[in-house]
């Protein structure tokens, strides 16, 4: 009779618990017990970095907090308190000529002269660096501080806006074509001239019909 | 005690527990219906982003020849005793691509030597082309509790990146890139008119 009883006790307690609660994903312990399967992979290419850029920049996140109400039908806000970040972070880009389908037929030479056909110039983004000590939060007493996850998120953010920034920049693209064009002429030429060719008799170009607007920026 | 009172106790105890199920779903019916038409009072956050602009910090003149490229991602962990409470658990995960290839700005003045149409060619070691190869801006934070400083950011980033290059200059891949950067070599050598290739490589 006992157990009848506790068992009616058991489903009236236990009902509302089931019912009232939201259906929750895995407790922070499992997470950490299910880390992905992380991927690392080798790739063959022959890239010739001619230019590196190192870029500056300030993430400014403003996430203040307000009280959302309503009253007699008028919506109103009301400030709760601030929440400011500041992230200064530096990435490095680099304009390189990718050789992979580069071949014989690119080099033109007659014994005195060559003429070298290099491929496009493409940019990539090859680091991000959060300055760690530079970060400053200006947070009210009563919320809480931007936590890791959300700092990294917002130099996320930063990022994203650098490779935009490049990318919608004519002038700026103009000038790092121009530049890894320039470079990688500057290294090949002697290079090639210590193969017992005269500098004067070494002509590096690149293909006619392309235009800076035409440079992609990599981001892998 | 007898038969009729033990029935009278278990027939109130299953009434109860009847009726507080019925209340509780209709409770909670009439709390969502009062819900649909009562003000709301929520607390929200305004994300501002204030456009700043980018600086280019320096430019320099490169010449980093690339041969293989190692896309690797790490776990870093660090954890807090507390004494009360469960232990601060901080679990992040980095994203670094490493280049390996020559730099080809040490290439030695007596580096190539000529005789008709053979060349001989001492190429600069295989090297890690850049030390900064994690793209920090992409780092996951897999699980965060409590608050973690600036100093243990930095000491994370330096183990990812220390574990990286561990992982990705072994003997295979340094083998392998020398490989390909002969490869690549000979193919331009060819290209210039040489019949005869020597390439050799520094050593470290």
């Amino acid at each position: 009779m006992r157990s009848v009883i506790a068992f009616i006790l058991a489903i009236t307690l236990i009902t509302p618990l089931f019912c009232g609660c939201q259906k929750q994903d895995g407790t922070a312990d499992d997470d950490v017990n299910a880390i992905p399967l992380l991927a690392n992979h080798i790739q063959q290419c022959s890239r010739l970095y001619t230019t590196e850029y190192r870029i500056h920049k300030v993430v400014m996140v403003q996430a203040d907090k307000q009280l959302e109400t309503s009253f007699l039908g008028v919506g109103f806000n009301l400030p709760l308190g601030e929440r400011r970040l500041l992230i200064p972070m530096e990435a490095t880009l680099k304009g390189y000529i990718d050789f992979s389908n580069f071949s014989e037929d690119d080099i033109e030479t007659d014994g005195e002269k060559v003429t070298i056909t290099l491929p496009d110039p493409e940019v990539m983004l090859t680091s991000s660096r959060i300055d760690h000590d530079g970060t400053k939060q200006y947070v009210s007493w009563y919320l809480s501080n931007f936590d890791t996850s959300e700092q990294t998120a917002h130099a996320a953010k930063g990022r994203q806006d650098i490779i935009n920034k490049v990318k919608n920049d004519s002038r700026q693209k103009r000038h790092i074509v121009e530049s890894a064009r320039q470079n990688a002429a500057n290294l090949l030429i002697p290079f090639i001239s210590r193969m017992g060719f005269d500098e004067q008799n070494i002509t590096i170009t690149f293909r006619k019909d392309f235009s800076f607007e035409n440079l992609r920026i990599k981001t892998d | 005690m007898t038969k009729e009172q033990k029935n009278l106790i278990i027939g109130t105890l299953v009434a109860l527990a009847v009726f507080g199920s019925v209340a509780f779903f209709v409770v909670k019916a009439i709390v969502h219906k009062v819900g649909d038409v009562a003000p709301k009072v929520g607390i929200t956050t305004t994300l501002t982003y204030e456009q700043t602009p980018i600086i280019i910090k320096s430019m320099r003149h490169i010449g980093e020849w690339e041969f293989m490229t190692i896309t690797d991602e790490e776990v870093v962990e660090r954890t807090r005793k507390n004494l009360i409470l469960s232990d601060d658990k901080l679990v992040r995960i980095y994203y670094g691509t490493l280049r390996l290839g020559i730099d080809l700005e040490k290439l030695k003045d007596t580096a190539i030597s000529i005789e008709g149409d053979s060349i001989s060619i001492l190429l600069p070691p295989v090297q890690l082309l850049d030390e900064a190869f994690i793209d920090e801006a992409l780092t996951k934070t897999f699980y965060e509790s409590g608050e973690w400083d600036n100093k243990t950011h930095n000491e994370m980033y330096a183990e990812a990146q220390s574990i990286m290059i561990r992982y990705a200059m072994n003997d295979e891949n340094q083998e392998q890139t020398r490989q390909l950067a002969e490869t690549q070599m000979r193919q331009l050598l060819q290209g210039l008119g040489f019949r005869h290739i020597t390439i050799r490589f520094e050593s470290r």
